[in-house]
């Protein structure tokens, strides 16, 4: 145990002189130069003035109503202002309406195909299949 | 299926002799109705023929006239168009209890109400109210066979002109006139077989793919494009919707929407803005009713020979206060 005790002891000396070379190093302190000189730029620079709410708040207010706008164009259609009347047109509007009822019962008579409903379809498609087609020539 | 239109039929000449038997007071008798006009209204049932007509019809100032082939087998009916017709494609099929009419160029086929049965409907709602007068004379050829001509007039005014074939009953020619005399519609048939080959698929009408629509969707579909409300008349009053369309009077656009109910037609009107009509010295010259109201911004009028307490009930029922 005693020789155990000696050992450690001699060591411990041993790293004394470490301790003491260590100790003679010079100081080294870190430099802040580098962050004062950071500061001084900053402060060179334009400071920009704090925004305030209205200035925040324009640009998604002005989005909103545009997006609404739109969505009221597309689900809202607008009302066109009917046309200028005056007596005489009415008069035309009424024989018009006459005019028609009486074409539509003439129509009815004869158990003819109504001319608006023939003539709304735009494409004639005419039937193609003949003699050739048949090869009975 | 014949039988109910030989009831149909029969009705209607019963009607018209019952019609005249009640004017007594009037110079209408029951042998005043012809012969051979009870022979062509009770022929409807069960002519089978093939043929070829024009149509025209006055449409405004413009005649409108077209070609078209028909083929009908009693109840049954086909009509379609030459290939040199701006309707060439379009086919309609008709039987008792639908007429269906197929548009190539939109790929739909309008499924609708027949109209085979208001072909004398008109003459006997006026019968009804007396003042009829018929007269007869030998008509000429039409389509190549003798006719005999039937004049009718309402009071004064000679309105119809049939040309009949005395043989079979069937109008191979008959005109329409107003009050004024302008003929407003005709029909004759220049060629008409009263034997034709007939095979069912003649009455099949099979457009794979297209889209089927009814006069209400084609109604609302306008009404849209027009800017305008669709209204329309409830289908439980007993007018059904046949057509409609959109049209032009000083520069105002109107909707007109057909309606035909017990053998009367009505026809729903709607014209853009508040619009000053005066109705009335013209609906009465025509011996027609109306009714107008404004509702939405529009003008609405209701027209036709139903007694104005009628127009009135069912324009109410459309929203006039």
């Amino acid at each position: 145990m005693k020789r155990e005790n000696f050992e450690i002891d001699e060591r411990l000396a041993g790293q004394s002189a470490i301790r003491e070379i260590v100790s003679s190093l010079p100081d080294d302190e870190p430099s802040l130069a580098w962050r004062s000189q950071l500061n001084e730029r900053l402060r060179a620079l334009p400071v920009k003035a704090r925004k305030r709410w209205w200035e925040l708040a324009w640009k998604p207010t002005v989005g909103l109503g545009l997006a609404t706008a739109f969505a009221f164009a597309l689900l809202m259609k607008p009302t066109q202002p009917g046309p200028t009347l005056t007596p005489e047109s009415g008069s035309i509007v009424a024989d018009a309406i006459f005019d028609a009822h009486s074409g539509t019962v003439a129509r009815h008579e004869l158990g003819a195909v109504a001319g608006e409903a023939l003539q709304s379809d735009t494409a004639a498609v005419p039937v193609e299949w003949d003699d050739v087609d048949l090869n009975t020539l | 299926m014949n039988h109910s239109i030989s009831a149909v039929a029969t009705g209607i000449v019963l009607g018209l002799a019952s019609a005249a038997q009640s004017q007594v007071s009037r110079p209408n008798r029951a042998d005043d109705v012809p012969p051979v006009l009870r022979m062509a209204i009770r022929s409807l049932a069960t002519l089978r023929y093939s043929g070829t007509r024009t149509v025209e019809l006055l449409e405004g100032p413009d005649r409108q006239q077209h070609v078209e082939y028909v083929l009908r087998d009693g109840d049954r009916l086909k009509i379609w168009f030459p290939n040199s017709s701006p309707y060439a494609g379009q086919v309609i099929v008709e039987n008792q209890r639908q007429r269906r009419h197929y548009f190539p160029g939109r790929n739909e086929v309008m499924v609708g109400p027949p109209k085979r049965e208001e072909a004398f409907g008109r003459m006997l709602a006026m019968l009804k109210k007396g003042g009829f007068r018929f007269s007869v004379e030998r008509g000429g050829s039409v389509a190549g066979l003798p006719t005999q001509l039937v004049t009718v007039r309402e009071g004064d005014a000679l309105t119809q002109k049939l040309w009949i074939d005395p043989r079979t009953g069937m109008v191979l020619r008959r005109d329409l006139l107003d009050r004024a005399g302008t003929r407003v519609g005709y029909y004759e048939f220049s060629e008409i077989d009263f034997r034709p080959r007939i095979d069912d698929s003649d009455f099949a009408l099979t457009a794979t793919g297209a889209k089927v629509i009814t006069p209400a969707v084609e109604a609302k579909r306008l009404a849209e494009r027009a800017g305008m409300a669709f209204v329309a008349l409830p289908e439980s009053e007993g007018y059904q919707l046949e057509s409609s369309r959109v049209m032009k009077a000083a520069r105002v656009p109107i909707l007109q929407q057909s309606y035909m109910g017990s053998g009367a037609a009505l026809s729903l009107f709607q014209a853009k803005g508040i619009v000053d009509l005066p109705l009335g010295k013209r609906a009465n010259g025509g011996g027609m009713n109306a009714v107008t109201w404004t509702m939405g911004g529009n003008t609405f009028v209701l027209v036709g020979r139903a007694p104005e307490g009628e127009l009135k009930r069912l324009a109410r029922l459309l929203g006039m206060h």
